[in-house]
């Protein structure tokens, strides 16, 4: 027993896993997590018909297109870049898909693959003028937001466009999968936990956080960092056009107002799941769970009654309770060598 | 063997001229120690050699071929691993993944984590790093197990040539030797090490010869052997005695050390 206290003696395993509470006090999803699972047990007890089947699964459903946006955002953010114009880029590609299937008569998987190159394309753009030209992507997003808002209201005249009737189309992305969970929920867990892996497993992935955390030191690394920042905007161009095809087969239609204002609600997700704006922090996982703590915070405030403006305000004093405990995280982290 | 000879390197920084036309050769399993004052172009030079700055004119030979580096990727695809004095660390990621940033060792599409973890440990305990863990982000690291970090990533890329800019600078007495002895081992190994350094005393201990650079010029090359810390750190400051010394061998400092290193190393 004695030996065990011994300097230089067998060595417990330093770089051993820390175990996974020690993990969640220390990870920048800490914040997050601690209030979603405060505001879950609050509706649990204090609240009617807040823990129901149905309730639950309506929040998720209603998360989906932050989620789906929101993953896109989460790899730019933690590449150090930014797209203001997603809320934009949604309804453009909304109005587009509505268009390609009724107006152009073009079979609803060409016009959802159109959409989401359009989408890919816009990001490759923003990309090549951002890390190449140098241009903030703030300046460059911001202009994407004016340009591609006044695109889809000059494509529709401003007026709803008629989208699919097609059934088949219409069950995949607005059907239920299962009893009362919706197949948008499906493709939102699928699209996030695809691209949670590849962040947080793949050399991309790694290349990403070094590209945000220190741009130099990715570039002298050998690390295409250039090239990783237009990927990013790429992917999250893609995946505004993927969140339009769902829409318009849910919906049926396309209003050229759809996503105003959703950049906010989707950098709120993003950042109050511990992004860093500064780059090279921030995970799917974390804006899976700022997505949802706003979504429960709304619901919560329509159980209990409350005035629909009084859901703005409380997103706003989440986002600043989030920045303000990842704060506090970051200096425990360094406080705890 | 000569492994990398540059020849006639320029570089300006807007008014600055960092390197005025300066010549360096190294040979396989040669130290060479570079000195000179603040701003006399040692770490532009580091640069240049390493492709992260681009000389505005002048030759790069690598194995005798010319050899034209676009960027860092480009001179470690050559085998030229380097430490920044300006260590480029990512101070978000942990201590692993610093040590293999952009050569992250996978299994199919994955990194794997494991593999990087324990080889870091291994690397950090070959050159006496204490670092707590090696899931610490380097963000909250001290200087010094920083740059232990920077010098155990080259390290462990390996390569024919390393370059290392003030590897001991903000080391304590145990690190720094153990960068002196790390360096003779890479020497052994048959690499060409390429040392900048403020210490004259450690140059002398591991460096074969001493390179010592002045407003962007060499101002002249010794062979340790034949030299005294003294005459060095004239050389270095520039003193009338070293100057004297200089211009005694007769025309520019420069052309004179670089063609007798040429000569005398190959008759060797
Ligand atoms: N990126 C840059 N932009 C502008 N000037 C630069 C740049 N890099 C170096 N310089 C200038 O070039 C000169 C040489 O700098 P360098 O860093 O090579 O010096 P050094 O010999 O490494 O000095 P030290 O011993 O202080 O590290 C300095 O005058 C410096 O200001
Ligand atoms: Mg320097």
């Amino acid at each position: 027993m004695t030996t065990m206290t011994v300097p230089g003696a067998p060595r417990v395993d330093k770089d051993a896993d820390p175990g996974v509470l020690r993990k969640a006090l220390g990870a920048h999803e800490f914040g997050v997590l601690a209030a979603t699972v405060a505001i879950f047990l609050y509706g649990t007890f204090f609240v009617n018909n807040f823990l129901t089947g149905d309730n639950l699964l309506s929040v998720v459903q209603q998360i989906t297109f932050i989620g789906i946006i929101g993953t896109g955002m989460t790899l730019l953010i933690v590449a150090g870049e930014i797209d203001l114009s997603v809320g934009s880029q949604y309804g453009f590609l909304s109005v587009l898909m509505a268009y390609s299937v009724t107006q152009w008569q073009l079979p609803i998987l060409v016009s959802a693959l159109l959409v989401m190159a359009l989408g890919v394309v816009t990001g490759a753009i923003y990309g090549v003028i951002t890390a190449v030209f140098k241009v903030p992507s703030f300046v460059v997003t911001l202009a994407g937001l004016a340009i591609l808002r006044g695109f889809a209201l000059l494509v529709t005249d401003g007026q709803p466009l008629q989208g699919s009737t097609n059934s088949a189309y219409h069950s995949l992305v607005g059907g239920n999968a299962i009893g009362s969970l919706a197949a948008q929920t499906v493709w939102m867990v699928a699209v996030m936990a695809a691209f949670g892996w590849i962040l947080s497993r793949t050399k991309f992935g790694y290349d990403v956080y070094a590209t945000g955390g220190n741009m130099k030191a990715a570039l002298n690394a050998g690390i295409r960092a250039v090239r990783v920042k237009i990927l990013c905007f790429c992917i999250t161009g893609a995946l505004c056009g993927l969140a339009s095809v769902i829409l318009v087969g849910w919906l049926g239609s396309a209003n050229p107002l759809t996503g105003n204002g959703v950049e906010l609600s989707v950098i709120a997700a993003v950042v109050v799941g511990g992004a860093s704006l500064t780059g090279g922090v921030g995970s799917v996982t974390g804006t899976l769970l700022g997505a949802l703590v706003a979504g429960l915070i709304g619901n919560l405030l329509v159980l209990i009654g409350v005035d629909g403006n009084w859901q703005q305000v409380a997103t706003g004093a989440l986002i600043l309770a989030a920045v303000l405990v990842n704060r506090f995280i970051a200096t425990r982290q360094a406080a705890m060598r | 063997m000569r492994v990398l000879e540059v020849a006639d390197i320029r570089r300006r920084f807007g008014g600055v001229e960092a390197l005025r036309g300066v010549s360096l050769g190294i040979d396989e399993g040669e130290v060479v120690g570079l000195m000179g004052d603040n701003g006399a172009g040692k770490s532009t030079l580091m640069k240049v050699l390493c492709g992260s700055v681009r000389p505005d004119s002048g030759t790069m030979t690598l194995d005798g071929k010319p050899l034209s580096l676009r960027s860092p990727r480009d001179a470690a695809a050559h085998g030229i691993a380097v430490v920044y004095q300006d260590l480029a660390l990512v101070d978000q990621r942990d201590v692993a993944t610093n040590v293999f940033l952009g050569r992250e060792p996978r299994r199919g599409l994955v990194v794997d984590r494991r593999l990087m973890r324990r080889e870091a440990r291994t690397v950090l305990d070959e050159l006496s790093i204490r670092i707590p863990s090696v899931r610490l982000p380097v963000g909250g690291l001290s200087g010094g197990q920083r740059q232990c970090i920077a010098i155990a990533r080259a390290v462990h890329q390996g390569g024919r040539i390393v370059l290392l800019d003030e590897p001991t600078a903000a080391l304590g007495p145990e690190q720094q030797a153990n960068v002196l002895k790390l360096i003779k081992t890479l020497k052994e190994r048959g690499t060409a090490v390429i040392v900048v350094s403020h210490n004259v005393d450690h140059v002398l201990a591991v460096a074969d010869r001493v390179v010592v650079m002045r407003a962007g010029l060499v101002q002249g090359v010794r062979d340790v052997h034949s030299t005294s810390a003294a005459d060095v750190v004239g050389l270095i400051l520039g003193s009338v005695a070293a100057d004297a010394i200089s211009h005694g061998h007769g025309g520019p400092a420069t052309a004179v050390a670089s063609g007798l290193e040429v000569e005398t190393r190959g008759a060797r």
